[in-house]
């Protein structure tokens, strides 16, 4: 299912894309985002990392927050096409997965992901991994 | 056959059960304790008879391979996804509880892999959820080898399968 949402705002700030193949934590990610963290521009939503490839293509994105294990493509898949693309270099990645484990965490040092952060987590860690990844006004 | 890394069965139950505990209150704001199956089906009892359920099971294979399964009654799942989500429970219809249901059982399933076997390499299959009765639950509570679990006073009952757990010493 392909979920491709875009919420505007009148404030400026990045773009971002959330991709998890649960509607749910999409939906939760999105309202801290919102609620807690600095400014943001547009939200897009993917279900898997095919849909969000195609939002790459047709929308400026400043971060990407990705989950790792999603039907069709998965958020390593994802990762290793991003990183693939010369012009896609600037966008900061975030893995938002269950597991933790370190061989996972090592293959996303590999693959340019700037923040690692698992699942559970409280609303503030979102807010603080935005903060810390949006350079001050 | 036994992974020579497959869990004992008690260690790997309690594991479980402190995963539950640490996504419910993580993720939701809610108050949950492991707890004995004979308070677990005694809160059960109190629940109206008719109540549906949903079971939400993940898959996951690895050094051992196995299956997590989380059963909640489905008003509970509405009371927690709407936390999750930060929204009133009475605007979330079925697709999103169901929804919910199956990431719950994936984050307790994941973060329990992830406490237990940091160093090793698991894969989780796509959470199924389906939709079970009362005497579902019940039967759930009275396995011997399932963990309860009460969240928010309503009972949950978590059910580990592993291919194989190794020898209790």
């Amino acid at each position: 299912m392909t979920a491709e949402v875009a919420t505007e705002h009148e404030q400026a700030g990045p773009n971002i894309l959330i991709v998890d193949d649960s509607a749910m934590m999409r939906a939760m990610i999105k309202r801290v985002a919102l609620v807690a963290g600095p400014p943001i521009g547009a939200i897009f939503e993917a279900a898997n990392g095919h849909d969000a490839l195609a939002i790459l293509e047709a929308h400026p994105i400043q971060f990407v927050f990705t989950d790792l294990n999603m039907p069709v493509m998965t958020g390593t898949e994802l990762l290793r096409a991003m990183k693939a693309r010369d012009d896609w270099r600037a966008i900061v990645r975030v893995i938002i997965s269950t597991d933790g484990s370190d061989s996972r965490r090592l293959e996303a040092e590999d693959l340019a992901v700037a923040l690692y952060v698992e699942k559970p987590f409280r609303p503030e860690v979102m807010r603080d991994v935005l903060a810390s990844l949006t350079p001050a006004p | 056959m036994c992974s020579p890394r497959s869990p004992q069965r008690p260690d790997a139950l309690a594991a479980l059960g402190a995963a539950a505990v640490r996504v419910a209150e993580e993720s939701f704001f809610a108050f949950a304790e492991p707890s004995d199956l004979a308070r677990v089906a005694a809160l059960l009892q109190a629940r109206p008879g008719a109540e549906p359920w949903l079971l939400a099971a993940v898959g996951f294979t690895g050094p051992f391979e196995g299956v997590v399964q989380v059963a909640l009654p489905h008003a509970l799942a509405g009371e927690l996804a709407g936390a999750f989500c930060g929204v009133p429970a009475e605007t979330l219809d079925d697709a999103h509880i169901t929804d919910f249901a199956g990431e719950l059982a994936n984050m307790v399933c994941g973060s329990w892999l992830t406490q237990t076997h940091r160093t090793e390499r698991f894969a989780l299959a796509a959470p199924s959820v389906t939709v079970a009765d009362h005497a579902a639950a019940s039967a759930a509570a009275a396995d011997p080898t399932a963990l309860g679990v009460v969240l928010n006073e309503t009972p949950v009952l978590l059910t580990l399968v592993v291919n194989s757990f190794a020898a209790e010493a």
